[in-house]
């Protein structure tokens, strides 16, 4: 009873379906379930209201080509013309994070985007992705991006360093951002519902409208945050390919 | 036939539209600046402050789990450790302060395009 009510709860993991290859557990949980509804709710939103293509849109196909129109803004004032190539990808990622994020804000929902390992894993993609983009693109002159210009000689082995190090924090303080923003609303949520249990019939009524401006709360902050990963992976993308 | 659709996708990329009289691309420009500077006032300082504490947390993780696995790989004890924990301190503190010269560089900008 007293775990049904702790705000942790809703993180939980369980397995749906046991799976194990090779002593490696890849079981089906309710977070891969989440991340196959993602995917699913994405495609089919898209798909279906891409389906009339007419030339003045409706109510969703205005839907769809605003998701679009967003983050192709985002792209072009943020990487430029070149980055117009990793548009899809861009787009897919941002779509998955702030379904994943909405998703979250359903009742009965798991935040999928509230793990750290979920975020770290879409994280390092981009990281590997930049870099290797960065690598194709400009060789080993990739190494001069770790040497700013101007360093005197006597400094360049301690700032190398400290650039190599600032580079390797990127994937883990994006992911850390968007897990923690996620975790920390859901969390203060639970907390504050909590809160109306304890308080009974006559108190508990005082922070039922915090609840509920949180929850708006929430739900702004989940667009904010998809944005913010979306914008970040941007500016990585640009460092990749402009280096500077 | 592929080069054709190449040609057409082109042609819709590139700016066709007849030129616009004077009076509505003021209008358009007005309606602009003001949308951008309602997108900025969407971002609390304490959202930026949290954006900010999560890069420090970052340089010091990274910093203090390289330290630790170089100190387990040379076997050298807290020596890679310490160093490596400092220099992920202000590997944190350096992107911080990166982040927030390229918002500062981005209002200036903005500033700029506003007066002009």
């Amino acid at each position: 009873m007293a775990e049904q009510h702790s705000p942790l709860h809703q993180f939980e993991i369980h397995k749906l379906i046991e799976l194990d290859v090779a002593g490696i557990d890849i079981s089906f949980t309710n977070s891969s379930l989440f991340m196959l509804l993602i995917t699913a709710l994405v495609s089919s939103f898209f798909i279906l209201a891409m389906k009339g293509r007419t030339l003045i849109p409706g109510r969703v196909q205005a839907m769809a080509e605003g998701c679009y129109q967003f983050v192709a803004t985002i792209v072009k004032e943020n990487v430029g013309s070149e980055g117009r190539k990793y548009f899809p990808f861009i787009f897919s990622l941002f779509m998955f994070v702030l379904m994943g994020n909405l998703l979250g804000m359903m009742p009965y929902g798991f935040t999928v985007t509230s793990h750290i390992i979920v975020t770290f894993a879409l994280a390092i993609v981009v990281f590997l992705g930049v870099t290797t983009i960065a690598f194709i693109r400009h060789g080993t002159h990739f190494f001069a991006y770790f040497l700013p210009k101007g360093t005197p000689w006597w400094l360049a082995p301690l700032m190398v360093v400290i650039e190599l190090f600032a580079y390797l924090a990127r994937p883990v303080s994006l992911s850390i951002r968007l897990a923690a923003n996620m975790m920390a609303g859901h969390i203060l949520l639970k907390v504050l519902a909590g809160f109306v249990v304890a308080m009974g019939v006559v108190w508990g009524w005082v922070p039922m409208p915090f609840i509920v401006a949180l929850t708006g709360f929430e739900i702004f902050v989940a667009i904010l945050q998809a944005y913010i990963f979306t914008i970040l992976t941007c500016v990585y993308l640009n460092d990749a390919i402009h280096l500077h | 036939m592929v080069s054709q659709n190449n040609d057409k996708g082109r042609a819709m990329n590139e700016n066709t539209d007849p030129p616009l009289p004077d009076d509505l691309k003021k209008r358009i420009k007005k309606a602009k600046s003001k949308q951008r500077t309602e997108e900025k006032e969407g971002q609390s300082g304490a959202a930026s402050a949290f954006q900010v504490s999560t890069e420090l947390i970052a340089g010091v993780g990274v910093g203090a789990f390289s330290g630790y696995y170089l100190d387990k790989y040379f076997d050298t004890q807290p020596v890679f450790f310490l160093i490596c924990f400092f220099l992920g301190a202000i590997a944190g503190g350096y992107n911080i302060y990166r982040s927030v010269q390229s918002d500062i560089q981005k209002d200036n900008s903005e500033k700029d395009q506003d007066n002009q």
